[in-house]
């Protein structure tokens, strides 16, 4: 089960790595786009795009957590 | 209009950080009364773990899960445990309240800095002063940005709510210090106060009938009560959910981060180890940099989100009312 264990882990945060990496380029480029469009709101768009990468980056966050908490387990 | 906030003077305010603390170690003396812990936590008379010394000095634990650099307290416990072999009370003590005193050690800190600063306010402020109002300013306007006006009533806690992760955060990226915020029983705290604070503001604001009728999703005509069925049982898991994922997401970045960097002093310890030499490569330096810019982030979108429960919380016509005021404080 140990194998198993070390397979699924690091599996399972990649897997989360992708999803947060899509949200993340998403965000990111929304922003850049604003940013863009109305120089003068450069600060402001930079607030909430770092406010919501950091929503975004929880979930991978949570898959990592499962990684610290079952470590014990691999062997 | 009633003014509410009464500032702490130091004396008081140093009284009753003491009056904590002695309270935090009663609490844990009765605790060990009752019986050491497994004693795995226990500090081992030769704990040193082969490699190189590193610039800093510091050395990391084994990697098994919660364990965590070398820090003051780990140092102090084992100066305390002198060579016994097994482990002293005193040093079982330190080590198992590693979280909480360095969380106390903050909160003395910013308890006495801060209310001394607002007892000796004048009007020509010096340095100090200068920052803090700065930090207020910076602060309020935040919070004022989501709730509107009615922010003014919840900015202490929130206020205080930010400065104590901050500086929590940013304590463990200190070399020899640890973060309280890394282990899950300081960030299940903050987010059980958040939470009791949110469903309180809730009860008075609303009345109790009203905050079940705003948990049931604020249902006026006859189909909208069919739905609340549904709602309400959503709504009120939902509720539990928030102070679940306030609290991983703080301690996830902030253990996450001082995993990473003890793992990189590790790393940088054996990597000249080829060419004999005792020294290795500061290369955790980058990472504690990405470890302060996490840390201020992880405080803010706690913060903000504490923010916007208790907006959700209050009463809507106050709430739209409130959307219009920010477009024009721009």
């Amino acid at each position: 089960m140990n194998n198993l264990l070390g397979l699924a882990l690091p599996l399972g945060v990649g897997i989360a790595a992708v999803g947060s990496g899509l949200g993340l380029g998403r965000a990111v480029g929304s922003a850049m786009e604003a940013m863009g469009r109305q120089p003068e709101a450069i600060g402001q768009i930079q607030v909430a795009m770092v406010i919501g990468c950091a929503f975004i980056e929880a979930l991978t966050i949570y898959a990592l957590l499962s990684v610290f908490i079952l470590q014990g387990k691999l062997g | 209009m009633r003014r509410r906030n009464r500032i702490l003077p130091p004396i008081r305010a140093l009284w009753l950080a003491a009056a904590l603390v002695c309270g935090a170690v009663a609490v844990a003396c009765a605790q060990e009364h009752a019986g050491p812990p497994a004693g795995h936590e226990a500090v081992a008379p030769s704990g040193e773990p082969e490699g190189a010394a590193t610039v800093h000095g510091e050395a990391a634990g084994e990697g098994h899960g919660e364990e965590h650099a070398v820090n003051l307290v780990t140092l102090v416990a084992k100066l305390a445990q002198g060579g016994r072999p097994e482990p002293t009370r005193a040093a079982t003590f330190l080590m198992r309240f590693q979280a909480q005193l360095f969380a106390a050690l903050v909160a003395i800190v910013l308890i006495t800095v801060l209310s001394r600063v607002a007892a000796k306010r004048t009007d020509h402020p010096g340095r100090l002063q200068a920052a803090v109002e700065m930090m207020f300013d910076g602060l309020y306007g935040l919070f004022r940005s989501v709730m509107g006006p009615a922010a003014r009533a919840y900015t202490p806690y929130l206020g205080t709510l930010f400065l104590f992760i901050l500086f929590n955060n940013l304590l463990g990226m200190v070399p020899l210090m640890f973060a309280a915020t890394s282990v899950l029983n300081t960030t299940i705290g903050l987010a059980l106060c958040t939470f009791f604070y949110v469903q309180g503001i809730g009860i008075r604001k609303n009345g109790v009938l009203g905050y079940l009728h705003h948990l049931a999703g604020s249902p006026r005509n006859g189909m909208e009560w069919g739905f609340s069925l549904l709602l309400f049982p959503l709504h009120v898991l939902g509720e539990f959910i928030k102070p679940m994922s306030l609290s991983l997401r703080l301690y996830g970045n902030i253990f996450g981060e001082e995993k990473l960097v003890a793992t990189f002093i590790v790393l940088g310890a054996g990597m000249l180890a080829g060419l004999h030499v005792p020294v290795g490569l500061p290369i955790q330096v980058p990472l504690m940099f990405l470890g302060l810019l996490t840390s201020v982030i992880q405080a803010l979108v706690f913060t903000l989100l504490s923010t916007v429960y208790i907006a959700l919380m209050l009463p809507h016509q106050e709430h739209a009312e409130e959307h219009g005021a920010p477009a024009h404080a721009h």
